[in-house]
């Protein structure tokens, strides 16, 4: 097997006193899509700042590393930094509005990436950004790449983010709840796209949300987390089929569907703990209908399940010994 | 039959500053005890109804009911006494409360404003809302900031219902909550609808948590009801091309994938709408008439209508001549 495109290796992250992420590992394969779920607090989107080297101010790597294509991204100085983001690996966020800038226009933003890092001059910068945006589907590309943002629909503006993302063809893209902000038909059209420019420039995705739906839509692989660890792994068809852990199946219950019966839905009790105060031992345990003492002692370890799963849970540790 | 409808808009009609046509022409009925789901996406109008079917903001033209009454008609006083019999739930629970008020004082305001009770009857009051909703009277004497999104949302729905009103209006009611805390949410409005026998008019761009609430749901585009029927129709036998392709942008996690129908283009604006159907500029089975007439709610079936010149379900043929993409596995 060829190494993989990103492995991250017991990656912990803190704010002061608060451990928000605590040993993260995980592979990313060329070409491959890996979604990463969880409820606010879980610690996804720290996973993708901390890859990106762009936590916020207070946050620290404090332990692990993420390595992409045999380089140590977790230990760069900022000018090797800036110097891999945008060429070898970008992002997309929620809200392409604050994250793309109101005074530049659409071209200029795309044309500044091409620019900076393939060092094109402003004439071959403005062709390229027009060919990118009609590569993401923009209609009347040539008009709209002369567009600011606000004048440029929700889901236009996702689409002149990715295309932004994708000048320099890095090899792996973070997308950050990159549908959440749209509405479900346009969702729709994004994923189809990410889809599409995916697969033809085999491009690896880290992609980061709270919605199941997306996941099991797009991705090859999921990773669920809960309260800044992983929960449970594992291929999204095996995942979704035969969920291990008991965070992931009560979250896939606790979904209301569009087909099957309509009955009260099994919520899942208490609320998500905040980092502040994360229970010693199994950080899901409170909430468990599965809990027992052992849970509260120590944190359980990713137990390898049949189908290339893991699970964090001491029930298949008792189940394996 | 004595059965006038809790709510009753026909025509109604809002235009905002600068020429936005958010509502052109809803009707809607709200019998008593019912749930109906009011579905689309962003711009379509919802809120605006919402808004509308409490008199918070006004219409421009039309007719509104409220247990008979016309709501249109009544003067600032009678009007505050009617919203006694009104609750509304919002989206993000955070904005709606006030920070500096108690959870107390936040659901005894509604009492005070409509003099219900004394001083004593409504801390009792009060204590009964919180059980109601599942929080605690103990809770009484906190503020909103020490409590989660989830429960925020319990403490304003309390809110809504500390006047026991015959009509709940819940505006993206879950939207801003976690999966498994906006489970709890729906059981609660779910558990509270049938014990309180409450009228509820559920708006959401969730589709799912739609049809786990309401037995009828009416789908809103550009300002205008494009088809309404009981869910069991309208999601498995949808008639307007735009409610077919909203369902099939939804992907449920784990069940086998469905043909999903891309929609081209955007949603026009609100301000320029297209002539004749608003959602015939994205429609795979638009026709010359599409443009020239606006098509109206006709009945497909027992109470299904549907704002279609060609309703009915695409066929695999349409859907491959438009070269919609394929299921994904």
């Amino acid at each position: 097997m060829t190494a993989p495109l990103l492995s991250v290796r017991d990656l912990s992250v803190t704010f002061g006193p608060v451990r928000v992420l605590e040993g993260l590992s995980f592979d990313l394969a060329q070409g491959e899509v890996l979604g990463v779920v969880g409820e606010s607090g879980s610690g996804k989107s720290m996973t993708a700042l901390a890859i990106m080297g762009l936590l916020p101010r207070g946050g620290r790597v404090v332990a692990g590393r993420a390595v992409l294509e045999g380089q140590e991204v977790t230990a760069l100085p900022e000018r090797d930094l800036q110097r891999l983001r945008g060429a070898r690996m970008a992002m997309i966020f929620q809200e392409p509005m604050t994250s793309l800038n109101p005074v530049l226009t659409v071209g200029e933003q795309v044309a500044e990436v091409l620019r900076q890092h393939r060092g094109m001059n402003r004439r071959a910068a403005h062709a390229e950004a027009v060919k990118l945006l009609r590569l993401v589907e923009i209609p009347a590309a040539e008009r709209r790449v002369d567009d600011y943002p606000h004048q440029l629909s929700g889901g236009q503006r996702q689409r002149a983010m990715i295309a932004i993302a994708l000048a320099c063809r890095p090899r792996l893209l973070i997308a950050d709840e990159p549908t959440t902000a749209l509405d479900a038909t346009v969702q729709a059209g994004i994923l189809d796209l990410l889809r599409g420019l995916q697969r033809e420039f085999g491009m690896a995705v880290l992609l980061i949300t709270h919605d199941l739906g997306v996941v099991a839509d797009f991705a090859d692989r999921v990773l669920v987390m809960y309260a800044g660890r992983v929960a449970e792994t594992g291929p999204a068809a095996a995942l979704f089929a035969h969920p291990q852990h008991p965070y992931t199946r009560a979250l896939l219950a606790a979904i209301p569907r569009l087909t099957g019966p309509i009955a009260g839905l099994p919520s899942i009790p208490g609320v998500v703990p905040s980092p502040m105060d994360f229970p010693a031992g199994c950080r899901f345990a409170p909430r468990c209908p599965h809990a027992h003492l052992e849970c509260t002692l120590a944190p359980p370890p990713l137990v390898p399940l049949p189908d290339g799963v893991a699970a964090a849970c001491i029930l298949h540790l008792e189940r394996a010994s | 039959m004595t059965d006038v409808p809790l709510i009753e808009a026909r025509g109604l009609h809002k235009t905002f500053p600068g020429g936005v046509h958010a509502v052109d022409g809803v009707d809607l009925r709200l019998r008593a005890g019912e749930t109906l789901g009011l579905v689309g996406e962003s711009g379509c109008g919802k809120s605006t109804m919402a808004r509308l079917l409490l008199r918070l903001i006004e219409p421009d033209e039309g007719v509104l009911h409220f247990r008979g009454e016309d709501l249109r008609a009544l003067g600032a006083t009678r009007l505050r006494q009617m919203r006694r019999d009104m609750g509304i739930i919002f989206q993000d629970p955070f904005g709606s409360l006030n920070p500096r008020m108690t959870v107390s004082q936040l659901l005894a305001e509604p009492l005070v404003v409509h003099g219900i009770g004394n001083r004593a009857a409504r801390a009792q009051r009060v204590a009964e809302l919180l059980t109601l909703v599942g929080l605690l009277p103990e809770h009484a004497a906190r503020y909103p900031h020490e409590f989660s999104g989830g429960q925020r949302q319990r403490i304003a729905i309390a809110r809504a219902l500390a006047s026991r009103p015959a009509l709940l209006v819940c505006d993206e009611p879950t939207s801003a909550l976690d999966v498994s805390i906006q489970a709890q949410v729906l059981n609660l409005l779910g558990d509270l609808q049938h014990r309180l026998a409450l009228g509820v008019l559920f708006v959401s761009h969730n589709l799912a948590a739609v049809r786990h609430l309401a037995p009828r749901v009416a789908v809103m585009y550009l300002g205008r009801v494009v088809e309404e029927a009981p869910r069991e129709a309208i999601f498995s036998n949808p008639q307007h091309p735009y409610t077919q392709a909203l369902i099939s942008a939804v992907v449920d996690p784990g069940a086998p994938p469905r043909r999903r129908i891309v929609l081209r283009g955007e949603v026009p604006s609100p301000a320029n709408p297209p002539s004749g159907c608003g959602f015939r500029t994205r429609c795979l089975r638009a026709q010359r008439r599409c443009a020239e007439e606006k098509p109206y709610l006709t009945e497909q079936g027992p109470r299904h209508l549907a704002a279609c010149h060609f309703p009915g379900q695409y066929t695999m043929a349409e859907l491959e001549r438009a070269g919609t993409a394929p299921a994904h596995s």
